[in-house]
């Protein structure tokens, strides 16, 4: 992975930390070569981080809860 | 009130089992990682291109009570999507098929659906296209989905594949909640 990648893992992973999640690595099958990060509190994923196969594409996101019809980024 | 005056004879009718009207019901969503953050941050997008095909039952969000199905069918993501099926259509086969002889529509909901669905030939114009009208796959099934929603139905909940259901408006989905494994 290259060291904008990695700089933007640490980052998301430290906002995971700040939200009291885990964060748990699974590498995509078949096809899917990517490697996924979920940020999880053992039971709901509330955030994923995307290596987009090493590319510069990377990319993490944090979801909340639905609000009534509409869904928000907790970052 | 919608159906008020046949409640209790739903199966003929074509509305939703009075058990499965009472509370809402927890469906599964396959779709890639990706996509289930993306419907997680902005809500379920209708108008989104679909990982498989169009939808044999309309352009709307497909759900199923089959978690493995909804992995084969959409991707290693498994949301859980709860749903009221209050104002849904209740058709248990809406290939009109019985040992693959077509039957005809039962009921006033099946013939909406299937005067949308089905071209004059009896094939399903929302798998092949309307080739008499000149429409597309998905030009029919965005059609099935404007009908079905002009008549009050928010989606359409059948018996096939795991209870497949698809909701033609977005309003009836009461929570989705993504879980690992």
């Amino acid at each position: 992975m290259a060291h904008i990648e990695t700089a933007h893992l640490k980052v998301w992973q430290a906002k995971a930390k700040s939200l009291g999640l885990q964060v748990t690595r699974e590498d995509g099958k078949g096809e899917d070569p990517y490697t996924y990060y979920y940020a999880h509190n053992g039971s709901l994923i509330y955030g994923l981080f995307s290596d987009a196969n090493g590319s510069d594409n990377s990319y993490g996101v944090f979801f909340d809860k639905p609000k009534q019809d509409k869904w928000s980024i907790c970052s | 009130m919608l159906y008020s005056w046949y409640n209790d004879n739903f199966e003929a009718v074509g509305i939703v089992p009075a058990a499965k009207r009472q509370k809402p019901v927890m469906f599964y969503h396959g779709t890639t990682p990706e996509k289930a953050a993306a419907i997680l941050m902005q809500g379920v997008d209708l108008h989104a291109p679909k990982s498989h095909d169009s939808g044999d039952f309309g352009n709307g969000f497909y759900l199923t009570l089959d978690k493995t199905r909804a992995k084969h069918m959409g991707g290693p993501a498994i949301l859980e999507v709860t749903v009221d099926l209050k104002f849904f259509a209740y058709i248990p086969n809406p290939y009109f098929l019985d040992k693959l002889q077509q039957v005809p529509p039962r009921n006033k909901v099946q013939e909406l659906f299937y005067c949308a669905a089905f071209d004059n030939k009896g094939e399903m114009a929302t798998i092949h296209g309307d080739k008499a009208a000149g429409l597309t796959r998905q030009q029919v099934c965005n059609a099935v989905q404007s009908t079905m929603l002009a008549n009050g139905f928010k989606g359409l909940h059948t018996e096939y594949h795991g209870c497949e259901t698809v909701v033609y408006d977005t309003r009836v989905i009461k929570s989705i909640a993504w879980r690992r494994g």
